[in-house]
């Protein structure tokens, strides 16, 4: 008699133990009011607008008190990070074992982080311009005037380095060196799914039907890609693991962050889905922003590009050829064995990556 | 399948169901639990008793796991009641098989409560278009319910072919619309259901593939490693994920995609377009008269924020030169970068006098007090360190990670020669 494929008394003890962990996991949940992320200290230097500029802070400074480690050397230049807009900051301070920007701090950059905030009706005529000539730029000179330096590191995250990308082509003197993680610059390889989609909207036609895009849409945009991966098996995963309260609550501030999706101001969402998603802006070299014409040639800062080898979102194929398209002769890539947010919430690969942050720009100071 | 693995199954279910009520009675502090009248209702009604003892926040969270945890008791469950009353000589694999696509069925037809929504993984394909919907239209991704509220008529496309005909507009509910106006939203209405369709249509066949996939992993795999109720779920969902991969890849998803949410933006373009004509009636600004307003704010914003800039950039400069710890100022032309298309006083400075500028600066463009690390920050950037140090310091790469490559010699000079 050949054995049922299927383990009916296995099946019997996962039940049980299924409702056992989610029993377990819920007593442990049950006095958590709100779900906590940003950890890291962090000073509001600037409000601008809906925009605030964030200087994270060690512990020391921010108690005041504690000993420094005078003997190490850290980059001297400030580091200022521009996040995308379509996902809010904190996926990179999450908690404090799995923070970026704690990990920065740490290693001794002085990191500043420009938070685009969320958008409402009275901004849905926003442009690219205003980001990034205006609130970017803003925020640059905040950052150089603190420091009395006349440049600043900039880092740019996904959208973010996009933006960093434009910024530092058209602002070349402002920009001492350039980071960009996981950033797509040719978005017409065959792997990039979400590009293959944004090609086919009327996009104009959207936002003026929409006014800004919603933020729910996009976030169910993202989830289409892989639904099965992103909804259903990491749930089923985490009943696994729903005694393990650390885990449990990890596992919710991700939640949260996927779930937190800003809408999109209308026109800056029309022009960059045009700009780059249709017209491909950055391979073509037929990028122009607020009049500024804007080509990667024109970036000869020392450049760093990270990127996720298993990021579905950003494939690697869409952000290797920023080697070939940059005029930069000091470029470097560094490739890290993650997924598009793996590579900020795993505890090993958020320390790694910010040790080689912090070390490159040492070397390049 | 025999009946008795069912008769253990069900045996051990019972003994593991009874502690598992102990532990919901001390959880729930409900000692009045009624006896489970499926294999879920134990953890169903602990759900229902518990939830209320958290936050929103986590309770939101939370329902997620507890519906896929319902839907491994359903498939168990299915998988026992249509096992126990057949009689098969089929063989083992093929009749499981049989068995959990009616289990399947009967998990979308038996649809009780919040807790079964998630019982067809390609429901979520659905649910997913539909809330996009939603997002887009403010309406349900089915058209009929919200469009009923407009015309009575469930076969759309019928109903644009006879209004091209004799059919008067005028005799439809709401019918303040003209024959023109009508005629257009329901073409749309027509247009968004076909793509519905399409894509409900692809989701089945994406679910038909999926069940073939499971079927030869059910097949191929080896036959003495145990494999659960868990397992069999985890299985159908990752196959369920590559058949939607498969399908998704192709251009036809694509222009299901693409049809779907133009349609809908047509659509919600041709509502918004009637909105104003009552708008109009009504004396009330329309859409695209506010949005007016907000273009021409925004373009006031704009200016008002470029003068301010310009203004608290004059600021700094006329401070630095009453300071004069910079020995530029901008009676001297050559110290005067504007390159990047703003006005930067360039020139050399101490330290000292420097922190002392930063703090004057971040006075003007913050318009607060002189923050500590204003002052203190560029102190604690300057530290010493010997190279030996700095080798130490760079951590060696792990196994997962590429080592920071440079430009070679050829890549420098053709980044050069651009």
């Amino acid at each position: 008699m050949t054995r049922s494929p299927l383990d009916h008394q296995l099946s019997a003890k996962q039940l049980l133990e299924l409702s056992e962990k989610l029993g377990t996991g819920f007593r442990h949940l049950s006095d958590v009011e709100t779900i906590e992320v940003n950890p890291t200290p962090r000073e509001v230097i600037r409000k601008d607008d809906k925009t605030i500029l964030y200087q994270y802070l060690t512990a020391s400074e921010n108690t005041g008190d504690g000993e420094d480690d005078n003997t190490r050397i850290t980059p001297t230049t400030p580091l200022l990070i521009v996040y995308a807009l379509v996902n809010r900051p904190y996926m990179m301070d999450l908690e404090p074992s799995r923070s970026m920007l704690a990990n920065l701090v740490r290693e001794g950059v002085t990191t500043y982080l420009l938070d685009w905030g969320y958008p409402d009706a009275s901004d849905e005529f926003v442009t690219l311009d205003d980001y990034l000539f205006d609130y970017l730029d803003s925020a640059v000179d905040t950052v150089m005037n603190r420091h009395s330096c006349n440049s600043v590191n900039l880092l740019g995250v996904c959208q973010g380095g996009v933006f960093s990308l434009c910024y530092t082509a058209a602002r070349p003197k402002r920009i001492k060196n350039l980071i960009t993680m996981v950033t797509p610059v040719d978005f017409h390889t065959d792997d990039n799914l979400l590009s293959q989609w944004m090609r086919t909207l009327d996009v104009e036609a959207m936002v003026d039907a929409l006014g800004n895009v919603p933020g729910e849409l996009l976030n169910f945009t993202f989830l289409s890609l892989k639904p099965f991966d992103l909804t259903a098996i990491k749930y089923l995963d985490m009943i696994d693991h729903a005694d393990d309260v650390e885990r449990l609550e990890m596992f919710m501030r991700m939640e949260k962050w996927i779930n937190d999706s800003p809408d999109q101001a209308g026109a800056a969402f029309a022009e960059f889905v045009r700009a780059f998603f249709i017209n491909n802006a950055f391979v073509n070299d037929n990028l122009e922003i607020g009049g500024h014409r804007i080509s990667l040639a024109d970036i000869t800062v020392p450049l760093l590009n990270i990127i996720a080898s298993r990021d579905h979102l950003v494939p690697p194929s869409s952000s290797r050829p920023l080697e070939t398209l940059c005029g930069s002769s000091d470029y470097h890539v560094h490739e890290e064995d993650a997924g598009h947010i793996g590579l900020f919430v795993g505890s090993s690969s958020s320390r790694r990556v910010a040790q080689t942050i912090s070390n490159w720009l040492v070397e390049h100071e | 399948m025999s009946e008795n693995d069912f008769k253990r199954l069900i045996e051990t279910f019972q003994h593991t169901s009874e502690q598992f009520i102990e532990l919901v009675e001390a959880l729930a502090e409900s000692p009045d639990i009624s006896s489970p009248s499926s294999w879920g209702q134990p953890l169903r009604e602990w759900w229902n008793s518990a939830r209320h003892q958290a936050s929103p926040e986590i309770t939101g969270f939370y329902q997620n796991l507890v519906d896929h945890g319902l839907v491994l008791f359903r498939i168990a469950e299915q998988l026992n009641e249509t096992a126990t009353n057949q009689v098969t000589d089929k063989p083992e694999l093929a009749a499981l098989l049989e068995e959990f696509q009616k289990s399947l069925a009967n998990s979308l037809t038996n649809q009780q409560g919040e807790g079964q929504v998630a019982a067809s993984p390609m429901n979520f394909l659905i649910e997913t278009w539909r809330k996009t919907a939603n997002a887009l239209l403010g309406m349900s991704g089915n058209l009929a319910e919200p469009l009923k509220a407009i015309v009575d008529a469930s076969d759309w496309t019928a109903l644009a072919d006879a209004l091209s005909g004799s059919i008067d507009p005028g005799q439809i509910a709401g019918a303040s619309l003209s024959r023109s106006d009508m005629t257009q939203l329901v073409n749309a209405a027509s247009r968004y259901q076909e793509h519905y369709n399409r894509l409900a249509h692809l989701s089945i066949l994406a679910a038909r593939d999926a069940m073939l996939h499971l079927e030869s992993d059910l097949g191929s795999t080896n036959r003495d490693e145990s494999r659960g109720v868990r397992e069999l779920y985890a299985s159908w969902l990752a196959n369920c994920e590559k058949a939607y991969d498969e399908r998704v890849k192709q251009d036809e998803f694509a222009q299901v995609f693409a049809g779907l949410i133009n349609s809908a933006v047509e659509l919600r373009t041709i509502r918004t377009r009637l909105s104003a004509y009552a708008a109009n009636a009504l004396g009330l600004p329309t859409r695209d008269q506010i949005r007016d307003i907000a273009r021409v704010t925004q373009a006031n914003r704009r200016m008002l924020r470029r003068i301010q800039r310009e203004q608290s950039m004059i600021i700094l400069t006329a401070d630095t030169n009453s300071a004069n710890p910079i020995t530029a100022n901008l009676s001297n032309p050559e110290s005067v970068d504007t390159s990047d298309g703003d006005i930067k006083v360039t020139g050399t400075t101490t330290k000292k006098k420097a922190r002392k500028v930063a703090g004057k600066a971040t006075n003007k463009m913050t318009g607060k007090p002189t923050s500590r690390l204003a002052e203190s920050e560029p102190t604690k950037s300057v530290r010493k360190k010997s190279a030996k140090k700095i080798a130490r310091k760079a951590t060696p790469q792990k196994a997962v990670t590429k080592p920071v490559k440079k430009k070679t010699a050829s890549a420098i000079s053709k980044g050069s020669a651009k």
